[in-house]
């Protein structure tokens, strides 16, 4: 086991690597740079020489890379062009933003998912069954943009009892306003992997309770609760897998659902970047969102193989 | 009602629904065992004789299948036990085997686990004793390394490993009845002939009743006290193992006999019933063999033959024997 956790580590450098190598020619492909923002286009062409001197701009494309990826591997992520500040304190703050929201979105989305997902399943084909499937599929295929949306002007603006913008007082511990300000973008991130949760729990249940061991699991006249374990177990692994991609998903910091909520996260100071043409904090955000989704993918793999043991080679 | 016997089945039918209509799985299957008796239920596949074992421990869907007829299980009907009291039974006093010992364990559980569990649901005792109760149960059922095996994963066994475990788990809380649904089909050959052995030897030791599945003549006549033989559903032979593969006397039984590989000679071709079994959906309302048979009559068109006695305590469904002009050669005349 413990090889096999040091093997997985091992193989998540090579997709760093790539991941690093990728990030960084997507952003030099994209058109302009970040002189053109910092200047005006009058300006005397020596400054512009001045200035892409001072960012590295004039080394090569791969030199520009080995000095940037030099800096990631010391932990340096780079100092934002558009305020002067280092990438890694404005990038700590907003993953922390995002992380206010992604922590109950998941936990809500994905609890209410498998409860779901497992009611459907255990009454398969009934009204329930239908009803519950609706739902995730409703859950699936609203644009969570637009629900936000819709909420923000119900909730915020017709009745005026839930705040639909920003995340209110600074403070710790959380105050009620600030747990006020959380409901309408926790709900609407939380429907994407409720809807994907319940759908593919509905199905790996239904496969796993279809299986020949299922049958002697009844024949041995085990209670309910206990095969419900056994199913349970199962169907683990993969419902594991999808959830670490979803919460991966949700700490990319949704784009659309942070900006329909004024929400300062990863996602909205990635758009920020972009507009900006702050190339060092678009190139080490990305990384460090690639990073972290390895390692939640590290330790999904971890845990699947504590359940399943055919997994552990 | 004889008070020895520790199972009878009395006007058994089973139909379920399905798509294309209703499957007539089994008909008017009746037969007893007596405590400590082996049956040996002999027949191809959609016989039936899978689905009478299911519906002796329960195990079939109760939503989709309609049964007939009665079961009794020492004194008890099963079709008046709840749910509970049926959950109760199986596992702890009727068990099973079943065909597939690689699929039949949870693949994410301890062989040791999947046996301890039934104990300590059946006899409410500690894990530690239930673990000690199933390292025993290996030991008994020759699993080397007993130990070990408790530890390990389905995966990490072979075939023949996982069915010994599998008879360890059936054993586990001593049952009075066990059900073994073609528990050598999916094994190597030479495993085969070990599992039967310890089986018939268990049987005996453990002085248990058992019901053996199975379409391997060889298998049924090596364990059986008594044999019965399905067909679409029906029973159309019974008799003691000895005299029924001496003299079988229904024509389907004959063919099954003398279509073993065992009666086969190099060179020769295999004796091979001609035909298909009938579509249990469309049942025929005549001898449902009469379409196979070498020996059929305008009679047998003509209704279901009845389940006729003879003998001693044998019984088969052909109007050649209630009409007394039974002149069958013996299948295997070497026994």
């Amino acid at each position: 086991m413990w090889f096999f956790i040091l093997r997985r580590i091992l193989y998540a450098v090579p997709v760093l690597l790539g991941v690093s190598i990728i990030v960084f020619t997507l952003v030099q492909l994209s058109p302009g740079d970040v002189v053109d923002i910092l200047i005006p286009p009058e300006a005397p062409e020596e400054v512009a020489d001045a200035l892409r001197k001072q960012y590295g701009l004039n080394e090569p494309v791969y030199i520009q890379y080995f000095i940037w990826l030099g800096h990631l591997l010391q932990g340096d992520l780079g100092t934002s062009i558009f305020s002067g500040q280092p990438v890694g304190g404005e990038l700590a703050s907003a993953l922390l933003n995002t992380l206010k929201l992604a922590v109950p979105a998941a936990i809500l989305g994905m609890t209410s998912g498998i409860i779901l997902g497992s009611l459907a399943a255990f009454h398969n084909g009934t009204w329930l069954d239908r009803l519950f499937s609706a739902a995730a599929i409703t859950g699936v295929s609203l644009p969570h943009y637009w629900v936000g949306i819709v909420l923000v002007v119900a909730f915020a603006v017709i009745w005026n009892v839930l705040p639909g913008q920003g995340m209110g007082p600074d403070g710790f511990p959380a105050t009620w306003e600030q747990i006020r300000h959380l409901i309408l973008p926790v709900f609407t991130m939380s429907l994407i992997p409720m809807g994907v949760v319940s759908r593919l729990v509905r199905a790996t249940v239904l496969e796993v309770i279809g299986r020949d061991f299922v049958t002697t699991l009844h024949a041995k006249g085990l209670l309910n609760r206990r095969v419900l374990m056994h199913v349970s177990k199962n169907a683990a692994p993969a419902v594991l897998a999808l959830m670490g991609l979803q919460f991966g998903y949700l700490l990319g910091g949704s784009v659309l659902v942070e900006t329909v909520f004024n929400w300062p996260g990863s996602g909205n100071l990635m758009v920020l970047a972009v507009f900006r043409r702050d190339v060092p904090v678009l190139s080490a955000t990305i990384v460090v969102l690639a990073a972290i989704f390895v390692v939640i993918n590290i330790v999904v793999d971890i845990l699947q193989a504590l359940i399943d043991p055919r997994l552990r080679r | 009602m004889n008070r020895e016997k520790i199972l009878s089945v009395e006007d058994l039918s089973v139909r379920f629904k399905s798509d294309e209509g209703i499957v007539n799985a089994v008909s008017d299957v009746s037969f007893e065992l007596a405590h400590g008796e082996a049956l040996g239920i002999l027949g191809e596949s959609g016989s039936g004789k899978s689905v009478t074992l299911r519906t002796i421990i329960g195990l079939l869907p109760r939503n989709r299948t309609d049964i007939r007829g009665r079961v009794r299980f020492d004194g008890r009907e099963i079709q008046d036990l709840s749910n509970d009291e049926m959950n109760a039974i199986r596992g702890a006093r009727i068990a099973m085997v079943f065909q597939e010992p690689m699929v039949a364990f949870d693949p994410v559980f301890t062989v040791g686990e999947q046996i301890a569990e039934t104990i300590v649901r059946h006899d409410g005792s500690s894990w530690a004793d239930a673990n000690r109760r199933a390292l025993d149960l290996l030991e008994l059922v020759q699993i080397p390394s007993a130990k070990r095996r408790l530890a390990s994963y389905p995966h990490e066994m072979s075939g023949g490993m996982l069915q010994r475990s599998m008879i360890a788990l059936a054993l586990s809380c001593g049952p009075q009845l066990l059900l073994a649904d073609e528990p050598t089909t999916a094994l190597d050959v030479s495993v085969q002939i070990q599992i039967i052995l310890l089986l018939r030897e268990l049987q005996r030791e453990l002085g248990m009743s058992v019901i053996l599945v199975t379409h391997d003549v060889g298998v049924a006549a090596e364990i059986s006290d008594r044999l019965a033989v399905m067909y679409a559903g029906r029973i159309v032979e019974t008799g003691t193992a000895a005299e029924m593969i001496e003299a079988p006397c229904h024509p389907y039984t004959d063919g099954l006999l003398s279509s073993t590989v065992l009666n086969a000679t190099k060179g020769k071709k295999l004796n091979a019933i001609p035909g298909a079994p009938p579509d249990l959906i469309a049942l025929p309302r005549e001898c449902s063999f009469a379409p196979r048979c070498r020996h059929v009559q305008q009679q047998c068109l003509s209704g279901i033959p009845r389940l006729e006695p003879f003998g001693k305590g044998r019984a088969t469904r052909c109007l050649r024997v209630s009409e007394g002009q039974l002149e069958l050669q013996s299948a295997n005349p070497a026994l």
